[in-house]
């Protein structure tokens, strides 16, 4: 029955049918009373059927603004509950208030004679009518709630064979002109019609199989078990109460239709009252199971629904230890990861240890009580400290500790990834329940842990990357832009970044003379730090090329600032050259770094140039000054030199073979006509040709440096 | 991550250090490093810019002031910036001698006209430049200008 | 190093100096000796063309405000001409507009000294 209606147009409704429903009640006593006659046949039939008609409708209506107004699929089942005693007891408690007011009509069959009294005696039916319409349409819809708590699938079916058969029953009545007569069931069907007793049957059998629809009941906390069987034994009493004492006798006389749908109503409340009162009964003794149960899936849903919202790594152990205490109501918590390294486990997140029991923990190797956790993969359980075998060195590493729970945690890949206990203070502090309850929380701990993990890493993936992005351009911004012009001399210079970055740096600088100079320089080691060293580096060699004229001074100084600043195992080479003014002379100090290449036009020698010299940032000082030695080269008009970091002789083709120096030197044989500009080419070409696809593993960087006299 | 969004991720940072002799040279690498890692997080040009000349002023700052009459082996100039998803925050750090943020005042220029003394403008431009500017001083020990700014997109 | 250079080119009584590339605390005594070079020529009609400067910090404003009160005394003054506007932003922080013309040629600049 879907009726749509508005607010407004329903109450209205309501109220015409309930003046409708009192009107063609009393319109005999009221034309009586103005005097008019009526042909009591015609109207009395048809009368009759419009109330009819109008009791059933406004059961409809009523429905309807109920399931509005009221919306009892919505409560929770408490609520519900309580509703549903309200209900009853505001129809017990309004049915005695009708019997105080109108005591001489209970037990009267009809009317008394006056119009007043006869007024009175409709009105009293009505009411009492409507009472009953009032409260026990609401307590029909929240049983059936109820049976619907958890659904099954023949229980809509039954729900609509029971409608079915309460309107069979209806039509019934009406044609029969008597209500359902339940008492056929216990008191055989001797003299009742054959109807009546097919009807008390189904309806008690199916009411009886919806009664058996209770499953709410089991999932009740065990304290509300208890309050709901003490409330129930009233409330049943009050069931019982109201039919018998109050509704029987003059409902039907009011309308059989309506009697009949509160004896079926009433039938329904006992049948389903009762059962729920057994099923009560039978589930308190196990209640507490139950209630174990029920929370630890509550918990075990709360925990996982906790630690999946905690993504950071760092944050997650302490969480999970506080929520194992919390839940097992230990006093003390306390996680363990594994340290595949050392082979040892490591307190990390802990709830009430102190200082002293962390750092003297018994339960950071995998023997004696962990042994069985990690290779049977079983939790543990000590309830009694006296019995255990490690009873004592437990005593004496924690005089508080009675009982003591713990379980392992294993990633997905069934690797041990820890170990979290939960402890008490007093002796059977835990129980079986309490313990699977652990292993739980390990198991979805462990699934946490890893997820944070992951994330983390490839938050720190994302990092690198980035930290390695900016490096590159950093480097790449910090590379001259600009050659520098010096009399007499061709500069070129050529650098490429490799897919990570190298540490390759070159400048040119100005000593303090105003003298100019070339630095070339690889930081050791890639990425990040190599790239920055290599800013400061070159802010260092800035620096000092302001303050110093000699070349040697210069990259001394910088080796001590490097030394203390430059991670241990860092260290850079680099080259420093100097033109000196007047003379074509080139003066430079190598500092651990690859040769330089000089080449003489006038005997076409190729001469590989490498003076001692230390890399910078390895020796504090002492060792680095007296190695250091500076070297000069003398110009002649056609003479080059070609200064090139590890990337140009390591620079591998696809058959991994190096480039060489070799091949470098035979290259610079080759290009002795060449300006600077066309020996920069000359070499790209060859160690493009040479590598091929093969990509670059380090940075490529070289100077050519031609002097045209 | 799949499923919900979670509430608490854990934020990327990343963190950059630079230490260089404090010597104005060194100006342009600083600028470069810091315009590096703007770049990087998408600040545009415009505010890439103005990070460069604040870090530029603090750090003149420190070479001009910080070292006066000290041994040049000290003489070194901290430069951390962290990156958070949408702010820099750049600490400029000195050992040097410090000085007084709230004795600086923001300069009139008229009256910089009259005494002919430039000077004091750079943290003026600092505090109009980024979104939030603050001071640790301790002589000697560490001097410290931290400065941040909101990526706004 | 090499990341500032400053070309004087004499016009008459004006002189044109541009300033090209970073002018920081590092560059400023390099323009400051430009200038001074100017005051001591007693050339103090001074056009500063900023058409390639990519960049300026306070101290290469307080250059200009050094010089800026003995050029105006000696019936001189120091303008200002070809602004990018990013440069051009670091002189509105400071006020600069108010104290100092800015024009967008040099020609315009030259002509009001006449």
């Amino acid at each position: 029955m879907r009726l749509q209606l508005s607010g407004k147009l329903l109450y209205t409704l309501i109220l015409v049918s309930i003046a409708g429903i009192f009107l063609s009640e009393s319109v005999f006593t009221l034309a009586g009373y103005f005097g008019l006659r009526l042909d009591f046949s015609v109207v009395t039939f048809s009368l009759e059927n419009l109330r009819t008609l109008l009791i059933i409708g406004l059961i409809l209506l009523w429905r309807q603004a109920a399931k509005e107004r009221l919306r009892p699929g919505e409560l929770p089942l408490p609520q519900k509950l309580w509703r549903l005693v309200a209900l009853l007891t505001a129809n017990f408690l309004g049915a005695f208030l009708l019997k105080l007011i109108f005591p001489d009509f209970i037990e009267a069959d009809s009317a008394p004679a006056g119009a007043g009294a006869n007024l009175a005696y409709t009105l009293f039916h009505n009411l009492a009518g409507l009472l009953a319409i009032f409260t026990l349409v609401p307590i029909l819809m929240i049983l059936r709630q109820l049976i619907f708590y958890k659904q099954r699938r023949t229980t809509r079916l039954y729900l609509n064979l029971f409608i079915i058969l309460l309107a069979l029953s209806t039509a019934w009545v009406h044609s029969s002109d008597q209500i359902v007569n339940f008492s056929v069931i216990w008191r055989g069907t001797a003299g009742s019609s054959v109807y009546n007793v097919i009807l008390a049957w189904s309806l008690s059998v199916i009411i009886l199989f919806l009664s058996f629809r209770n499953d709410w009941i089991t999932y009740l906390p065990r304290r509300q078990k208890f309050i709901y069987f003490f409330a129930g034994i009233f409330v049943f009493v009050e069931i019982i109460t109201v039919r018998d004492v109050l509704f029987n006798p003059y409902l039907q006389r009011y309308s059989l239709i309506m009697a009949n749908f509160a004896e079926v109503a009433w039938v329904f409340l006992i049948l389903y009252g009762g059962l729920a009162m057994i099923t009560l009964l039978v589930h308190l003794p196990t209640a507490r199971a139950v209630d174990r149960k029920l929370k630890e899936v509550n918990s075990l849903y709360g925990f996982t629904r906790k630690l999946n919202t905690q993504l950071d790594y760092q944050k997650l152990p302490q969480m999970i230890t506080q929520l194992t205490a919390e839940v097992l109501g230990s006093q003390s918590a306390w996680l363990e990861m594994f340290e595949s390294e050392h082979n040892k486990l490591a307190l990390i997140s802990h709830i009430n240890l102190t200082q002293q029991q962390i750092l003297n923990n018994p339960l950071d190797r995998i023997e004696g009580l962990n042994h069985d956790l990690v290779y049977q993969k079983k939790p543990l359980l000590i309830n009694d400290m006296s019995q255990n075998p490690h009873g004592q060195e437990l005593l004496r590493w924690k005089k508080d500790l009675r009982s003591l729970v713990a379980a392992p945690l294993f990633s997905s890949r069934e690797q041990l990834m820890g170990i979290i206990y939960a402890s008490k203070s007093q002796s059977y502090g835990f129980d079986n329940d309490d313990v699977s309850l652990l292993e739980g929380f390990a198991n979805q701990s462990a699934i946490a842990l890893e997820n944070a993990q992951l994330w983390q890493s490839s938050l720190e993936r994302e990092r690198l990357e980035q930290e390695l992005k900016v490096a590159r351009e950093v480097q790449l911004k910090l590379l001259p832009q600009t050659l520098p012009r010096i009399p007499g001399f061709e500069l070129e210079r050529f650098f490429l970044t490799a897919n990570e970055v190298g540490g390759d740096y070159y400048d040119f600088i100005e000593f303090a003379d105003g003298q100019p100079g070339v630095v070339i320089g690889d930081v050791s080691g890639k990425g990040t730090s190599a790239a920055f060293y290599m800013a400061e580096f070159k802010g260092v060699i800035q620096t000092l090329a302001s303050a110093l004229n000699d070349p040697k001074d210069l990259v001394c100084r910088a080796n001590r600032i490097f030394y203390s600043t430059i991670e241990r195992k860092n260290f850079l080479t680099a080259i420093v050259g100097k033109f000196l003014s007047g003379e074509q002379t080139f003066q430079f100090v190598r500092a651990g770094h690859s040769p330089l290449i000089f080449y003489r036009h006038s005997s076409s020698e190729i001469h590989f140039l490498q003076p001692q010299g230390l890399g910078i940032g390895m020796d504090p000082g002492s060792v680095f000054d007296a190695v250091a030695e500076v070297h000069s080269v003398q110009f002649q008009p056609g003479d080059f030199l070609l200064l090139f970091t590890d990337g140009l002789v390591e620079a591998r083709n696809h058959a991994g073979e190096e480039f060489g120096e070799e091949r470098v030197a035979s290259l610079a044989g080759r290009a002795g006509q060449l300006s600077a500009a066309q020996i920069k080419r000359h070499i790209l070409d060859e160690v493009t040709a040479f590598i091929g696809d093969t990509p670059l593993h380090d940075d490529l960087t070289f100077m050519v440096i031609k002097f045209r006299g | 991550m799949p499923g919900k969004k979670p509430h608490t991720l854990p934020e990327k940072k990343n963190s950059y250090r630079l230490k260089l002799p404090a010597d104005s040279a060194n100006l342009d690498i600083i600028r470069k490093f810091i315009a590096g890692i703007a770049e990087n997080m998408g600040f545009s040009e415009e505010d890439i810019y103005q990070i460069e000349l604040a870090v530029d002023e603090a750090c003149a700052n420190v070479i001009k002031h910080a070292y006066i009459g000290e041994n040049t082996r000290e003489k070194e100039i901290h430069v951390r910036v962290k990156t958070r998803a949408k702010k820099i925050e750049i600490t400029i750090a000195d050992r040097g001698i410090g000085f007084n943020p709230n004795s600086i005042k923001t300069p009139n220029m008229e009256e910089y006209l009259k005494r002919m003394k430039p000077g004091g403008l750079g943290l003026h431009l600092i505090k109009t430049l980024m979104d939030k500017v603050s001071f640790r001083i301790n002589p000697g020990v560490r001097n410290e200008v931290k400065m941040s700014k909101s990526l706004v997109k | 190093m090499a990341n500032f250079d400053i070309e004087r080119k004499d016009n008459g009584d004006v002189t044109i100096l541009h300033a090209n590339g970073y002018l920081d605390a590092h560059t400023a005594p390099e323009f400051e000796n430009a200038l001074s070079t100017l005051i001591q020529e007693k050339r103090f009609k001074i056009v500063v063309s900023l058409e390639g400067l990519q960049y300026i910090s306070s101290a290469g404003l307080g250059v200009f405000m050094g010089f800026i009160e003995e050029v105006r005394q000696n019936a001189g003054d120091i303008k200002i001409s070809e602004v990018s506007p990013r440069v051009f932003k670091v002189f509105d922080l400071l006020g600069f507009p108010s104290l100092y013309e800015f024009y967008d040629s040099k020609q315009a600049a030259m002509e009001k000294f006449k």
